[in-house]
């Protein structure tokens, strides 16, 4: 597996040669690429070994050229319960999915409780657009089997691995709890939105608490999943309305800390993506590659899109979620 | 080897908080989905303790990891 930034041509090389790919590229760019063993996604912000760029010519396409078989699936939303259904035993699933689309919604909320969702790995992200074409054009998946666009729905792709290899999936969190009761939340309902939260057992009307607290809303809300420290990011606070909008849905019940800030995000970034990156697939979040001013920084060998949400089996946020395909036996040890 | 669906640990697990150090991803999120519907409904432990070892029935990947619950 490895991933490289090429052109359309390239990538159509590729294709033609008959190994299995995920691409990340503009409409345009994807648009370009032959029918195929290939599922693509609209991004246009990327994370390369020279840094972070925009780019909307080319397309960065992760090889799985170790693949002994690929199943490819398009999945209208009302068919994404069944996104475990095809894979291959041992394997593993990438997805894409169209940003602010009902699959987006769909996927976020009811993602977890998908039948088998988290007996193989699932990895993969939701596709975007220009950030200055945000509500303007809608973001786009496509199937490479016939080249077909979709702004909703979901495409897969199921690939069986050879016997020696077992995929892991992990995360790259760059951000803690903050310890402060004032900055802890609690939700009463599960959703995309929240009026009101609890902070220090009373409830307060959120957006104006985030205001009159002063508090950062380029970090995000952390909660800890047994271990594992999971984003929820701020998107817009309405004023008007007193409704915070979020880019994933916060869970009623889980609390929530707003992280500690970060200083040199770059430096951060270096320092706890240790490991060598190269033949893995990864993604990153636009908010990081943002908040962050990641273009033109370099963030070692980690490359992938920036992307507007990133899946490590359900939706995540501000995370860098990362493939491999570590060799059985050593993944056995570990 | 799975503990039956009778042994404590897994009821323990879901009426804990503590990390589960060296699970991997997906156990951290199963073990954490399931406390909170737990933590919301107590009346849900027994399903839930249910799906958690089904969980482990279903991928034999993680059985090395139930040490850690």
């Amino acid at each position: 597996m490895k991933t490289e930034l090429l052109s359309p041509a390239q990538a159509a090389e590729h294709i033609r040669a008959g190994i299995p790919l995920i691409a990340a590229g503009s409409e345009a760019a994807l648009r370009q690429l032959p029918p195929g063993n290939w599922i693509g996604g609209t991004s246009h912000y990327f994370l390369t070994e020279e840094g972070g760029r925009r780019d909307d010519r080319n397309v960065l396409c992760t090889l799985f050229d170790m693949a002994e078989e690929t199943r490819l699936r398009f999945l209208p939303t009302a068919e994404l319960p069944d996104l475990a259904v095809g894979r291959f035993p041992g394997g593993l699933s990438v997805i894409l999915i169209p940003a602010f689309s009902p699959a987006h919604t769909e996927f976020a909320l009811g993602g977890p409780g998908y039948p088998g969702l988290f007996d193989q790995p699932l990895m993969g992200w939701i596709s975007g657009v220009p950030l200055e074409d945000i509500g303007k054009i809608t973001p786009k998946v496509f199937d490479g089997t016939t080249g077909e666009a979709f702004e909703d729905g979901a495409v897969l792709m199921h690939v069986a691995l050879p016997a020696d290899r077992r995929p892991e999936i992990d995360i790259v969190n760059l951000f803690s709890q903050d310890s402060d009761p004032a900055r802890s939340f609690r939700f009463s309902e599960t959703g995309f939105s929240a009026r009101t939260a609890t902070v220090e057992g009373r409830e307060v009307a959120l957006a104006d608490y985030i205001i009159t607290q002063g508090l950062d809303t380029r970090l995000p809300l952390v909660a800890d999943y047994a271990g594992a420290m999971i984003n929820v990011s701020v998107r817009t606070i309405d004023e008007a309305s007193g409704e915070v909008h979020f880019y994933a849905p916060v869970v009623a019940g889980v609390d929530y800390c707003l992280a500690r800030p970060i200083g040199d995000y770059t430096r951060e970034f270096l320092a706890r993506a240790s490991g060598d990156g190269t033949g893995q697939l990864s993604c990153n979040c636009i908010l990081n590659y943002l908040y962050g001013a990641l273009e033109g920084q370099k963030t070692g060998s980690f490359t992938g899109p920036a992307t507007f949400g990133e899946i490590a089996y359900m939706l995540l946020n501000q995370t860098m979620v990362k493939l491999d395909l570590a060799q059985a036996e050593s993944a056995a040890v570990a | 080897m799975i503990p039956d669906l009778t042994n404590p640990l897994w009821r323990d697990a879901l009426k804990s908080s503590s990390a589960l150090a060296g699970a991997s991803l997906a156990t951290r999120m199963v073990v954490a989905r399931l406390r909170v519907r737990v933590s919301n409904d107590p009346g849900q432990l027994a399903d839930a303790a249910r799906e958690l070892h089904d969980y482990f029935v279903g991928n034999r990947n993680a059985v090395g990891e139930i040490a850690a619950l």
